[in-house]
């Protein structure tokens, strides 16, 4: 064995492998890289529960732990984890994240917090079940700069004064949706938190007197809210001479707010770098725009749903020379002439989005593909004006493209995909709706673009089993797949699609002549297979989803609704999937009442989510319904 | 006190000499503590593991850094966009070595004369070279044995997809 490099250097390069399948690689390859692989490891996201303890005993360098994939997670878990083996895991931990954990309860985040003392950083976002209690237990860790309660939906005034008072080093807080918070818990918070640089109060249902208080927090960068229906004007004006510091701010669908507030705000803070304005304010005012100019920094502009002018596309293209993103989906008076003025002065332009807006042709394609060389991201969804002739140009002079948003633009067809073939580098493609886009067009996909992660083609209508075998060869890398209503599709393409060892999320609505000698393949080969979705795939019958139930180790959200699946295969299905944590069961056809129950039963703790329809709600039993409540888990209507 | 040194040479573990202008020799830590050092009149520095080949490449990556960096300076501070670009380009070809052993040569020399741009630079190559590969390639990379059972392997390749991220 010949090894110059010493164990130092090896970590050196290891730290240099930020993909987890290289690391994984990198494990596999002998006895002493697994050994450096556990030492340098820094963060797990742990998939199953069953590996919990032997992983958390192995990887006790690690600097954050992420549990909002694995299911079963609750106090009792907890308290299992934190009194077997060795806790060297703990000592370190800075970072941990329990999105979705709803299965938690106070007493398991106490034994968490308590056992973890250099936690600064904690997400418990989503965990629809926290209230006052849980953000009691929150307050233990007083070393916490960066806290996520996003959807907390029972946690009031009472528990954000704890955090408050307790966890004054806090540098970053998102209480969006955390709807029983008031002016009152806000007023504290800035009272007591005199660090905050980042602050979430989306959705929230405060008053302009919250941005009296938050204009005192004199080192807040970044202010995001969202839907804040009850703040106006006067509430904004506050901010004007408030928050030096202000870098961000998001005010998108606030009802009540506009371009005079705004245009204050913008006055009174020349260092912004990002505005988020999106359908809350009605036109793009000039007296805004002026404003705009003296934003030396201006790197994000982002006003959907507003009505623009060309004069003011032509100032804001003129002025901020800076811009990086802007966003103008769904805006009203977005015409060529706007958009060629606008991207003449913006060469440094990386994301563009021209969602909606319709009346864009050929001639705005063409001129931002001359003056944004460097475009990174361009979203023309709906933009049905749009034909293969610009994308001529796009294809020879934004070769930096990595994510393209064509849905619904109906102008667009294969050629337009073979004039791309210069844009190696692209990762997104979104071709939902382009009913012209035909195996050919899917040809030129699988040559020209081999690094390709996610593909859309929802409702392509024309593509076939060739065009995947295309696919299949060339971009090998494919992490999401829609193919939804593409009925010309076979079990002969799903076998091409089984070839993409990646394959993480497949959509296949309505594949009407899918049978399950095809499914079987997918569920066989594709083992990473996490997401997918079967709704009306009629033809499929017990042996396919038994090959589910059997292969798809992996599975974490399926969609069965409208399949013919029995009794039997579904408590399968559900007892055999050890991480599947949501599942959409409408009007399965040959399931009864009672073997939906029971394989409810076998995958109870684990699931999290399910879609049912409304008949049954008064068909299953009452404790059933209790037991899945209780264990964390909601239960949609159809 | 010594007067100001031009040049220094630098002998290579095969015995070969080599001269690097003080500029040059000032991208390595090691070689700039010697210099500054007025107690030391180092004149000529053995740099015992480290040979001939390996040792030219690394004089020639220190000379263009060093040229680069009084280029910047006579224009008066921030280097360009184009010319940092140029520098980058010139670093990638630079690394494109023939040989996998040449490239952890490389590798150490940096780690020793404590070059900090040729280090980064040279991790990351390797970490490119790895990148996307089998384990079997990045055996053969580093020349590495599989010391591990088919159990074990069918049980960590088990755990890589079932158990965490």
């Amino acid at each position: 064995m010949l090894r110059l490099l010493t164990e130092d250097l090896l970590m050196r390069v290891l730290d240099k492998l930020s993909s987890n399948a290289d690391r994984k690689s990198w494990r596999l390859v002998c006895k002493e890289f697994l050994r450096l692989e556990l030492l340098t490891r820094r963060k797990v996201r742990i998939l199953r529960i069953e590996f919990l303890l032997g992983l958390l005993r192995k990887y006790c360098n690690i600097e954050a732990l992420d549990l909002s994939v694995c299911p079963r997670i609750d106090d009792g878990a907890v308290s299992v984890l934190l009194s077997h083996g060795s806790l060297n895991w703990t000592k370190g931990l800075r970072r941990l994240v329990l999105c979705r954990a709803t299965g938690l309860g106070y007493r398991g985040l106490e034994l968490l917090i308590r056992a973890c003392p250099l936690l600064e950083a904690i997400d418990v976002s989503h965990c629809w079940g926290f209230g006052d209690r849980e953000a009691a237990v929150l307050s233990y860790a007083t070393r916490l700069t960066e806290l996520k309660m996003d959807k907390c939906l029972g946690v009031t005034d009472v528990g954000l004064a704890r955090i408050a008072v307790d966890c004054s080093n806090l540098k970053s807080l998102s209480l969006k949706w955390c709807f029983e918070i008031s002016d009152l818990g806000i007023d504290l918070l800035c009272k007591k938190c005199l660090v905050l640089e980042m602050l979430d109060i989306s959705y929230l249902k405060l008053t302009s007197e919250s941005l009296k208080s938050i204009a005192s927090l004199s080192k807040l960068e970044l202010l995001v809210m969202v839907g804040c229906s009850f703040v106006d004007d006067v509430g904004l004006r506050f901010l004007e001479k408030g928050c030096p510091l202000l870098k961000a701010i998001d005010v998108s669908r606030c009802d009540f707010v506009s371009s005079s507030a705004l245009t204050a705000i913008v006055g009174g803070h020349s260092s912004l770098v990002q505005i988020d304005a999106g359908y809350c304010l009605v036109e793009l005012s000039l007296s805004l725009v002026e404003c705009m100019k003296n934003l030396k920094n201006l790197t994000v502009v982002r006003i959907d749903g507003v009505q623009v002018s060309d004069l003011a596309l032509q100032i804001i293209g003129t002025s901020c020379k800076s811009l990086l993103e802007i966003g103008l989906s769904k805006c009203v008076g977005v015409t060529d002439t706007g958009i060629t003025q606008l991207v003449c002065g913006c060469g440094k332009l990386k994301i563009l989005s021209l969602t909606c807006c319709r009346l864009i042709t050929d001639v705005a394609i063409s001129a931002i593909a001359d003056s944004c060389p460097h475009l990174v991201c361009l979203k023309l969804e709906s933009c049905n004006m749009v034909t293969e002739e610009s994308f001529y140009d796009l294809g020879s002079r934004c070769l930096l493209l990595e994510e393209l948003d064509l849905t619904e633009c109906s102008g667009i067809n294969d050629r337009a995909l073979k004039y791309l073939s210069r844009c190696s580098k692209l990762l997104t493609l979104k071709l939902g709706l382009c009913t012209n886009i035909s195996d050919v067009g899917l040809a030129y996909i699988g040559c020209n673009f081999p690094k390709l992660v996610e593909l859309d083609l929802y409702r392509c209508a024309c593509i076939g089993d060739d065009g995947l075998a295309a696919l299949a060869t060339g971009c090998k890398l494919l992490i999401n797949l829609n193919v939804s209503y593409c009925n010309r599709i076979t079990d002969g393409g799903m076998e091409y699609i089984s070839y993409l060892g990646e394959l993480y999320e497949l959509e296949m609505r309505g594949l009407v002549n899918i049978t399950s000698i095809g499914i079987r393949k997918v569920a066989v080969n594709c083992k990473r297979l996490a997401d997918l979705d079967l709704k009306h795939c009629e033809k499929i019958g017990d042996p396919g989803f038994w090959a589910i139930a059997f292969y798809s180790h992996n599975l974490r959200q399926i969609n069965i609704s409208y399949c013919a699946v029995s009794d039997v295969v579904l408590c399968l299905l559900m007892g055999n999937l050890k991480r599947l944590q949501e599942v959409k069961l409408v009007n399965i056809s040959e399931a009864t009442v009672r073997g939906l129950e029971l394989g409810l039963r076998a995958s109870c703790g684990r699931i999290k989510k399910v879609k049912l329809q409304a008949s049954l709600r008064f068909l299953l039993s009452s404790e059933i319904l209790d037991i899945l409540h209780l264990r964390g888990c909601k239960i949609r209507w159809d | 006190m010594s007067s100001p040194v031009e040049q220094i040479t630098v002998v290579s573990s095969d015995g070969d000499e080599f001269k690097m202008t003080v500029a040059a020799a000032m991208q390595s830590e090691q070689l700039k503590q010697m210099l500054t050092d007025d107690s030391i009149s180092i004149v000529k520095v053995p740099v015992e593991n480290i040979s001939t080949e390996i040792l030219v490449k690394v004089i020639e990556y220190c000379q263009k850094h060093a040229d680069h960096e009084a280029a910047t300076k006579a224009n008066g501070g921030g280097a360009s966009d184009s010319e940092a670009e140029e520098l980058n380009k010139w670093d990638a070809e630079f690394m494109k070595v023939d040989v996998e052993d040449k490239l952890f040569h490389i590798l150490m020399a940096a780690n020793y004369l404590e070059i900090k741009g040729l280090f980064d630079l040279a991790c990351q190559t390797v970490a490119d070279l790895i990148k996307g590969k089998t384990p079997k390639q990045i055996r053969k990379i580093f020349n590495l044995k599989n010391d591990f059972t088919p159990e074990e392997q069918e049980r960590l390749s088990r755990q890589h997809n079932c158990s965490f991220d």
